[in-house]
């Protein structure tokens, strides 16, 4: 059964930064990932985008405004992923 | 402070970006009218900056609190508690932002409902005298602590430091700068506000933070000057190859720059990188162009001097002239040409993202919770551009972590508050109180540098010869290759420089796990005859564990080989306690 991406990118964030009190099933799809919910903070914004690069080969936004949408919860860096890849390409 | 726009003529350009282009009369305009905004000058009179998004506008709001009379304050970031700390101040009679919500003054709403004010022709020259008040700009260090340190500066301490950079760098009427970095910390006061304005250059309105921005708006604006840091250029990394070609200079500053990251962005732009060593007290120290010197170049005028401890003292025009010289945390050494080497600092302050963090603050944080009996933090590196993260263990029955960690997270910024925090029963002390680095970090399973310990052994196939029964019989031999890691715990004090794999551990490790692996009847010892350790086995040998047993006898013998050059090291014979069958 291949990965949903939504599980691909959990525990890709749990890699990248290298949490370690959290496991990827414990991140909620919904959940805020920065300020609240998880926490995180803009170092692990950036860190986050360069993994995303890296496993994806996808880049951000030209516009901040845009990023912050889009890096909001697993849910919305889904959708982007999706946009940006094609939907077939990722599951 | 109009001295900053000598070098303009009316309409050349100062700032560029979103929300559109800003000449010189436009600052000028701009600033008078937020200047008939503020209330009257006092004796100490503030006015705080807080500039979330414009850098446009925030230098409107400098220059316009300065014309009127104030005195400035540049909070060292944008948190609700650091904004409220520096508001509550009985000096600070207002506050200037271009944030959508915070009441207050709001420089947008300042500058559209000017009506027709007439404000004084546009005339920098020169001839206005310096600021009357001593300390027209107040900055504070990037620190951890809500008792953040402020750094007043004078007029002529910015002005000469700004003026210098131009010179140093050949920045000049017509640079366009992009910063990454935001207006209200010394670097990027410096370098993206002052520089620009007293050089005849422009700024970005806007301060992108994603790489696609980031290229965005250096190639949208054909910017000539890059200012950042290296958590950025880390993530720039996967910016396209020959992105920043077309900028001139490319500035790093408040942490140090790996040199793979250096080389990188060189070799991906054919840009240099030019670090800048300098920090909130002292201004500008040093620099260094990452592809052409291994060693920092002071700045023009600055004079260094070491003691015998390699701690660095500064003295320059860039230093409050009350502080010189001034006596810093780092140390360094001083080469015969002139330039330097830094070697790290004194006073137990890392930097964690760029921001600088006294590990012992945040000990003594913890420490002065009512529930925690004794705590210890300790600094580890970490990976990308974080630079180090901190580890924290507390003693104490009540102690709650959550709790623990929320009251760091009310007080400092989340990427400071240690990110392993555990609750032990007592802190590996020694007789004298002192806590080693390395006894610490064993407790979260960690060697000296934070990683993790390796306690495993590699084990290969095992092949099994099985015996003969009979007149002739011959045992049933097992072989077991085994690579002993570089980095096995085990050898971590037994011993330093001279690393032995102590029989206990060779007992425990090998030969036990490699006998009832054979044989799973074999398990509870019974006693050891003739068990020699003759040679050393050392971290990273290849070896070979033989076991052989006759039949079914409750004994095992052993051998432990070293593969390359068939050295014996270990050999004995172990009896086994055999449980009675029903």
């Amino acid at each position: 059964m291949s990965e949903s991406l939504e599980n691909r990118v959990k525990a890709l964030i749990v890699e990248a930064l290298a949490l370690e009190d959290v496991t990827p099933e414990e991140i909620e799809t919904d959940a805020p990932l920065f300020v609240e919910g998880l926490g995180l903070d803009s170092i692990d914004a950036l860190e986050l985008a360069l993994a995303l690069h890296e496993e994806f080969g996808i880049k951000t936004s030209p516009e901040d405004e845009r990023n912050r949408a889009i890096f909001h919860s697993v849910k919305s860096l889904c959708e982007f992923i999706r946009a940006e890849k094609g939907v077939a390409s990722v599951a | 402070m109009h001295h900053l726009l000598a070098a303009h003529e009316a309409d050349s350009l100062v700032a560029f970006g979103p929300g559109g282009d800003k000449s010189a009369a436009d600052l000028w305009r701009d600033a008078h009218i937020v200047a008939n905004a503020l209330p009257a000058p006092s004796d100490n009179s503030h006015v705080l900056m807080m500039f979330h998004h414009d850098r446009y506008l925030c230098a409107v709001a400098m220059l316009g609190a300065l014309q009127a009379g104030h005195a400035i304050y540049l909070p060292p970031n944008l948190r609700r508690k650091s904004i409220f700390l520096v508001k509550q101040r009985p000096e600070t009679v207002a506050m200037l932002h271009d944030t959508d919500s915070g009441g207050n003054l709001r420089v947008q709403e300042l500058l559209s409902q000017s009506a027709q004010q007439s404000t004084p022709a546009y005339n920098p020259e020169a001839t206005e005298a310096l600021s009357p008040r001593r300390h027209p700009v107040t900055v504070f260090t990037s620190g951890s602590s809500s008792e953040m340190t402020q750094c007043p500066k004078t007029e002529l301490q910015l002005l000469e430091e700004a003026y210098t950079l131009g010179e140093v760098f050949g920045i000049a009427h017509g640079d366009r700068i992009v910063g990454t970095v935001v207006p209200g910390h010394i670097y990027g006061l410096l370098f993206t506000v002052l520089l620009p304005l007293c050089r005849g250059g422009a700024f970005l309105r806007s301060t992108p933070l994603h790489t696609e921005a980031v290229v965005n708006q250096v190639q949208t604006h054909r910017a000539s000057v890059l200012v950042t840091v290296p958590a950025h250029l880390r993530t720039l990394r996967a910016a396209d190859p020959g992105a920043f070609a077309a900028v001139r200079r490319v500035f790093s500053s408040t942490a140090p720059l790996r040199a793979e990251l250096a080389e990188h962005f060189y070799t991906q732009h054919q840009q240099p990188v030019i670090e800048v060593f300098g920090s909130s007290e002292t201004g500008g120290i040093g620099w260094r162009n990452r592809q052409e010197d291994t060693h920092w170049r002071p700045l023009p005028g600055v004079t260094l001097q070491t003691d015998p401890e390699h701690r660095l003292t500064v003295e320059s025009p860039f230093v409050h002239p009350d502080e010189r010289p001034f006596r810093t945390a780092d140390l360094a050494e001083l080469q015969k040409d002139g330039t330097f080497r830094h070697l790290g600092r004194m006073d137990g302050i890392v930097k964690i993202g760029g921001r600088r963090v006294s590990v012992r603050e945040i000990e003594d944080h913890l420490n002065n919770i009512q529930e925690v009996e004794d705590a210890a933090v300790v600094a580890i590196p970490a990976a990308g551009a974080r630079g180090h993260q901190l580890v924290a263990a507390v003693v104490g029955p009540t102690v709650d972590l959550q709790t623990l960690r929320q009251s760091l997270l009310n007080r400092y910024d989340p990427s400071v508050v240690p990110r392993k925090l555990q609750c032990v029963e007592r802190l590996p002390r020694e007789r004298n109180g002192k806590l080693t680095r390395e006894r610490f970090l064993e407790l979260f399973d960690l060697d000296a540098n934070g990683k993790p310990l390796n306690w495993t052994l590699e084990w290969h196939d095992a092949v099994c010869t099985p015996g003969e029964s009979g007149g002739d019989a011959s045992p049933t031999t097992w072989t077991f290759p085994v690579d002993i890691p570089e980095d096995y715990a085990w050898y971590r004090g037994h011993f330093t420089g001279y690393p032995i794999m102590a029989g206990a551990v060779q007992l425990q490790e090998l030969i036990l796990p490699a006998i009832t692996r054979a044989f799973p009847d074999l398990h509870t010892v019974h006693s050891m005859k003739r068990v020699k350790f003759t040679g050393r086995i050392r971290p990273g040998d290849l070896m070979t564990v033989h076991i052989s047993r006759h039949g079914d006898t409750p004994e095992a013998d052993f051998k432990i080989v070293r593969r390359d050059d068939e050295k014996m090291c270990s050999a004995g014979r172990i009896r086994f306690s055999v449980e009675a069958t029903s």
